[in-house]
């Protein structure tokens, strides 16, 4: 802590400049899943023979119930491809399913994700056949609510966002969205993820603690022990 | 310092509409108005004795921060409960003064980051509390404190805008006027000199300038409440 008392700094900053750089997901899969098997070499894993690999090349299908919509868009220079794939697997973050891509010929269309079931999504870029950067997100869609995975080329690498857009004018962060992938971590552990998300909120967005308001619902007296009298 | 009068109320205005237009007026007149507005300076010479300098230590006696606080009643101070953190003694002083005084936690509610000292014998004015629902975005505000250690600063501002939670409601004022660390616990005052809030964040990012913010006053007055309620819970929860 600083010697003189302050709290961390708030992002204040606007949304668009929320984005991060994406460290690289795993990216066994999300090339057979767009019919480019033949060009992962570069990948760090090859994608396996038997029923992981064969959901792996479907594209995911419309869900029978509930559902929300999803939405992708993207940018990538001229030979990219950028796509979406939801996770058969979302607790391990296995099984990736093409739910939409898009180049700049091609625009992606809508998917639909099923409601009230947690899902991992991936945002991954992908550069002559080798997905390159990715974004992975865990959360649980909420039926008739449309969300957006908006994610683009920075560099070498790529950042992206997964939304609320039920509002398009007013897209905000789904509120139980967390990030699965980290710094050498391809699938952070659900609750650690969710850690992080708590550890890393604004200070300035507050909370709620029995229907009242509050700065950090999480806060606790434990810094004030050495103060408190017994 | 006198505790300023609060603005007319309805109920007032109301017992004076039958006397007829121009009694209305009188009344209008004479009722107590809203406070009046003061000059920085004026503001400052009636509010700077009611804010002070919070020192913490450690178990060794050591500085461990540093930051501000604001005298709401005898001898009862509140400041942001981040300032205490980790502290195994706290203590109120003002430059020109030889010595600190003691002060004691009395009240603590850290989610809401504000807790009260009470320090014996404090022979300094309380401040008037404010409240955030009446303040609106534009009017000047002013920030007292005690920022890198420098005895009662004052900056002027503007109330920027209101952050709110997801379900609406006030969490934070934002404020132009600027802080700095050692800020946090100083008091935000309108120009009446009313206690708006407490001046809790500061934002230092590269791309960032004169966003300030403070924690509403009204928390101010849940304190004793909320810091009964918690305790209680405690409790209960360890039987």
């Amino acid at each position: 802590m600083n010697p003189e008392a302050r709290r961390p700094a708030p992002t204040a900053r606007p949304l668009a400049r929320r984005r991060r750089r994406a460290p690289l997901v795993g990216c066994a899969g999300y090339a057979a899943a767009l019919g480019l098997a033949g060009l992962l070499a570069g990948c760090a894993e090859t994608p396996t023979a038997g029923p992981a690999a064969a959901a792996a090349v479907t594209p995911a299908s419309a869900p029978a119930g509930p559902s929300a919509r999803l939405l992708l868009r993207g940018a990538a220079p001229e030979g990219d491809r950028y796509a979406v794939f939801q996770l058969a697997d979302a607790l391990q973050c296995k099984g990736p399913r093409l739910l939409a891509d898009g180049d700049t010929k091609k625009p992606p269309t809508a998917a639909s994700l099923p409601a009230g079931v947690l899902t991992t999504l991936d945002f991954v870029i992908l550069r002559g056949g080798r997905a390159t950067c990715g974004m992975r997100w865990s959360f649980t869609p909420v039926a008739g609510r449309t969300y957006l995975v908006q994610g683009f080329v920075v560099g070498t690498g790529c950042t992206a966002r997964l939304l609320d857009a039920s509002q398009p004018d007013r897209p905000v962060a789904p509120p139980d969205a967390v990030q699965r992938n980290g710094p050498g971590q391809a699938c952070l552990p659900l609750d650690q993820a969710r850690a992080n998300r708590a550890a890393a909120a604004s200070p300035i967005q507050g909370g709620q603690q029995d229907g009242e308001a509050v700065l950090n619902p999480q806060a606790t007296p434990r810094d004030l022990q050495g103060l408190i009298a017994p | 310092m006198t505790p300023r009068r609060p603005p007319p109320t309805k109920a007032a205005a109301g017992r004076a509409a039958p006397l007829g237009a121009l009694l209305l007026v009188l009344a209008a007149a004479l009722a107590p108005g809203p406070a009046a507005a003061l000059t920085p300076a004026e503001l400052f010479a009636q509010v700077a004795p009611s804010v002070w300098r919070v020192q913490t230590l450690d178990a060794d006696g050591l500085l461990l921060g540093q930051g501000s606080a604001v005298v709401i009643a005898a001898g009862q101070l509140v400041t942001n409960c981040h300032v205490l953190a980790r502290a195994r003694q706290v203590q109120v002083r003002r430059d020109g003064q030889a010595a600190a005084r003691p002060a004691r936690l009395v009240l603590w509610d850290a989610p809401r980051d504000l807790c009260q000292l009470e320090v014996a014998g404090l022979a300094a004015p309380a401040v008037a509390l404010g409240s955030a629902a009446q303040a609106a975005v534009g009017q000047p505000a002013y920030a007292i404190g005690h920022p890198k250690g420098l005895d009662l600063t004052m900056s002027a501002g503007l109330v920027s805008s209101f952050r709110r939670n997801a379900a609406g409601q006030l969490v934070l004022l934002q404020t132009s006027a600027a802080v700095s660390g050692g800020s946090s616990g100083g008091g935000l005052f309108n120009e009446a000199g009313e206690l708006l809030g407490l001046t809790t964040i500061a934002s230092v990012t590269g791309d960032a300038q004169n966003l300030n913010f403070a924690i509403p006053a009204d928390w101010i007055r849940d304190l004793p409440r909320r810091h009964a309620a918690a305790r209680v819970a405690e409790k209960a929860a360890s039987r």
